[in-house]
């Protein structure tokens, strides 16, 4: 057999290598300075840019997509070539990858800073960049496939299967999910309303943690764990059989994020029993690793990288029997929408993510400049730093999560709200907030021995662009040989393994979405509910675009506890016109979803939300909530309304019928001003001077509206 | 969207499809299993789970070893 010469491209790793370092540093600052805000509201600089609500979407992107994503691409430019025996199938498509995916975060931090967001988790970009990452992607998987038909290896590992399916079911749930309708040149609305859009965005969001944060990561595991300890991989068969069932099962899971909201039952107990199911393959994943390391204990003893491994592994363990727990219905009742999720996370990002990628850039530094990592000791430091950082975080929020729960379910023994002021729970766990930002700032501190270790390790060592290899030729065979299994021949056969792992996905998505589509009674149609008056779909952009739905839902839960609170719970059939659903997924501060109705619970004046806009803490002193002072100051852009007005007609919005007149995106301004005026002289009235042409009119407008419809049905 | 909804709702018993795909599905997963656990496999698993060790050119693995 001929022995071919070629070379690995180490440049490539490199560069992805720095850039998951950059921005981990930068994503976890801003990390650090949204824990702040949290704690103490003066580090939200009454600057519209930094406010919380922008601040998160900026944290949460830069951490998943570039800090991880960074990582997964140097995992995957790295082991990919060594284990195909292959140099990337071109390096033209590797660097428009690198510079097109950094490109892509820079647009993401400034559109945030802006306030341009869809509002949908870890979906916030815009159509513009949505199609930049559908583009890059498409040429990083271009990139991955031309190398796996070039390779000189016969089998493709158990690592580059992963690989293969997070590509695939990326690109599935990304498209999926941005397909929206752009009324602007940066901004558009989602084709999904209400129920729909909340199903198909967890559909989405579980699933970016399932192939975004998960699926590469076991990759990376799969190569580096074994690489580091120098041992083989516990059970193979046991990898086969935790991936196919990993990638069956994880996307059904999605509706456990939406229990006992206003989506069908059917598919919330779908989401449940699935997530409960996805132990298994998702424990199978630990074992194997942590088995790996089975005879080689000693070595974790002294070996940083391992440590780091062994940490990452046993949070992954953690997370995934905690995210089943958190899917069983009466836990959920108990930690949605409290800092239990939260932790959680921070368990998987911090834990799982964060340790993986040290421990992958420990061993990558002196393995790709040919020496010793510069001190072990510094390393140590790092871990243990970042070890303290991620208890000193999870615990307290941990804590406040139970405290907070259990006071907003309290009821005193005549049946009242023991806390009927949401307000006082949030206080009640503000030393909890204080105690994560110590953990962060351990965490954060880590960082910068890993980065001072790896320059030391990077000047005392040797890089070479490109690293000289030789193999033998493959000798190609198509057809499967006599005695060969089914999937061994299919492990040889890319891109037929790349359509099953698709189909695989594909079923577990269709089975979830297509039914809302076909049964009427999912959504069943509330008469009383009608569409947004221009002037409260401005409001309602304005609300996306200060992320008002990071803090608050709109969601009443068919709790007593919930109804006692903020009225009546909420039905699938309100929503008919929301692009994009606003339900939220977390209250830091109270539910809004019936904020606007009259004499209700949660009802407040105009003047109520103009005085608690420009400045919460003046009416009550202890509020975390960031203030607004430029909503009174800005004048509402009023020349996109007759284009919002016909994206929503297109979207199913009924403006094109009665009692709306025809070309009604054409008067629709008139009736803005309308309705601007008369809020406008309802504050004046109450001696508040303010022109009526300002954004707070629009935002005041829709908070009233929230509910509205309902409550004016029961009235009939 | 309400184009989409309208050819689903006309495909007859298109409900029947999901239980098809989960079908398809189990009886993927079976077989899977079934071929896992087959003797003759055993020697190729245990030839595939040290396939990331010899990727490199010898001796370059033991410069990230502490022992």
């Amino acid at each position: 057999m001929e022995t071919q010469h070629f070379s690995y491209d180490n440049k490539i790793v490199k560069y992805f290598a720095y850039a998951t370092i950059l921005w981990g540093v930068v994503g976890m600052l801003v990390g650090l300075l949204a824990a702040l805000q949290l704690a103490f509201p003066i580090f939200n600089f009454n600057l519209e840019y930094t406010t919380f609500g922008r601040i998160r979407p900026i944290h949460t992107n830069a951490v998943i997509f570039a800090f991880v994503g960074n990582g997964i691409f140097a995992a995957v430019y790295y082991s990919l070539q060594r284990l195909l025996k292959a140099r990337m199938f071109s390096d033209k498509l590797s660097w428009i990858h690198f510079w097109g995916w950094q490109a892509i975060i820079a647009a993401a931090a400034i559109t945030f800073a802006l306030g341009i967001t869809t509002s949908k988790e870890y979906a916030e970009l815009e159509w513009p960049i949505d199609i930049a990452i559908t583009i890059i992607w498409v040429v990083f998987g271009w990139n991955m496939f031309g190398t796996i038909l070039r390779r000189r290896a016969d089998h493709l590992y158990v690592s580059i299967w992963f690989y293969i399916a997070t590509f695939v079911t990326v690109a599935v749930l990304h498209i999926g999910n941005s397909i929206e309708l752009p009324y602007s040149w940066i901004q558009s609305y989602p084709v999904y309303a209400g129920v729909q859009d909340a199903l198909v965005q967890w559909w989405y969001g579980h699933n970016a943690v399932a192939f975004f944060l998960t699926t590469p990561y076991l990759g990376l595991m799969y190569y580096f764990l074994p690489k580091a300890a120098n041992r083989p991989v516990y059970s193979y068969r046991l990898s086969i059989i935790h991936f196919w069932a990993l990638v069956f099962l994880y996307i059904w899971a999605g509706p456990h994020h939406l229990l006992y909201t206003a989506l069908p039952d059917w598919a919330q107990s779908l989401g449940v029993i699935f997530s409960i199911m996805l132990i298994a393959p998702s424990w199978g994943g630990m074992f194997n690793g942590l088995l790996t390391l089975r005879g080689a204990w000693d070595k974790v003893r002294d070996s940083a990288t391992l440590k780091f491994m062994v940490v990452a592994v046993t949070a992954y363990g953690m997370s995934t029997f905690e995210g089943p727990m958190m899917s069983l219905k009466w836990v959920n009742s108990l930690t949605h929408y409290t800092d239990w999720t939260i932790a959680h996370v921070h368990i998987g990002a911090m834990g799982w993510n964060g340790f993986l990628t040290f421990g992958m850039l420990y061993y990558l530094f002196p393995k790709m400049w040919k020496t010793k990592l510069y001190s072990e000791k510094l390393a140590n430091v790092h871990f243990w730093l970042g070890t303290l950082g991620m208890i000193f975080y999870a615990l307290p929020l941990y804590w406040g999560a139970v405290v907070q729960t259990l006071m907003w379910k309290e009821f005193t023994p005549d049946g009242l709200l023991a806390y009927p002021n949401f307000l006082e729970t949030v206080t009640q766990i503000l030393p909890m907030y204080h105690a994560r930002v110590l953990g962060g700032v351990l965490y954060f501190s880590g960082l910068f021995f890993m980065v001072y270790n790896l320059y030391k390790t990077a000047v005392s060592g040797q890089f070479a662009d490109n690293e000289e290899a030789s193999a033998p030729a493959l000798q190609t065979t198509s057809k499967r040989a006599k005695g060969e299994g089914l999937h061994r021949w299919l492990e040889r056969k890319p891109i037929q393994f790349m359509i099953l792992s698709t189909v695989a996905i594909l079923i577990g998505g269709a089975f979830e979405i297509i039914p809302t589509y076909l049964i009427k009674s999912n959504v069943p149609t509330i008469e009383s509910v009608k569409p947004y008056t221009p002037l409260e779909l401005q409001g309602r952009d304005i609300y996306i675009r200060e992320g008002c739905n990071t803090c608050h839902s709109q969601m009443v839960r068919p709790f007593r506890s919930e109804t006692e609170r903020y009225g009546e719970y909420s039905k699938a059939g309100e929503f008919v016109y929301d692009h994009p659903h606003l339900w939220g997924s977390k209250r830091t501060g109270p539910d809004l979803a019936r904020s606007g109705v009259p004499g209700g619970k949660m009802y407040k004046t105009n003047t109520w939300h103009y005085n608690h806009m420009l400045d919460p803490q003046k009416m009550n002193a202890q509020s975390i909530m960031p203030a607004y002072p430029w909503l009174i100051k800005d004048q509402l852009d009023i020349s996109l309304t007759p284009a919002k007005i016909r994206a929503m007609t297109t979207l199913g919005v009924p403006y094109d019928e009665a009692p709306y007149p025809a070309n009604y995106d054409q008067v629709a301004n008139e009736d803005l001003k309308k309705q601007a005026e008369e809020i406008a002289t309802d504050l004046q009235q109450n001696g508040i001077n303010v022109k009526s042409d300002r954004e707070i009119i629009a935002l005041i407008a829709y908070l009233q509206r929230l509910g509205r419809d309902i409550s004016v049905k029961e009235k009939k | 969207m309400k184009l989409v909804s309208h050819y689903l709702q006309n495909i007859s018993d298109v409900g029947f499809f999901p239980s098809i795909s989960l079908l398809i599905f189990f009886l993927f997963f079976a077989g899977m299993i079934w071929w896992a656990f087959k003797k003759s496999n055993q020697s190729f698993f245990k030839e595939m789970s040290a396939y990331a060790l010899d990727d490199d050119d010898a001796g370059n693995d033991s410069i990230n070893k502490q022992s």
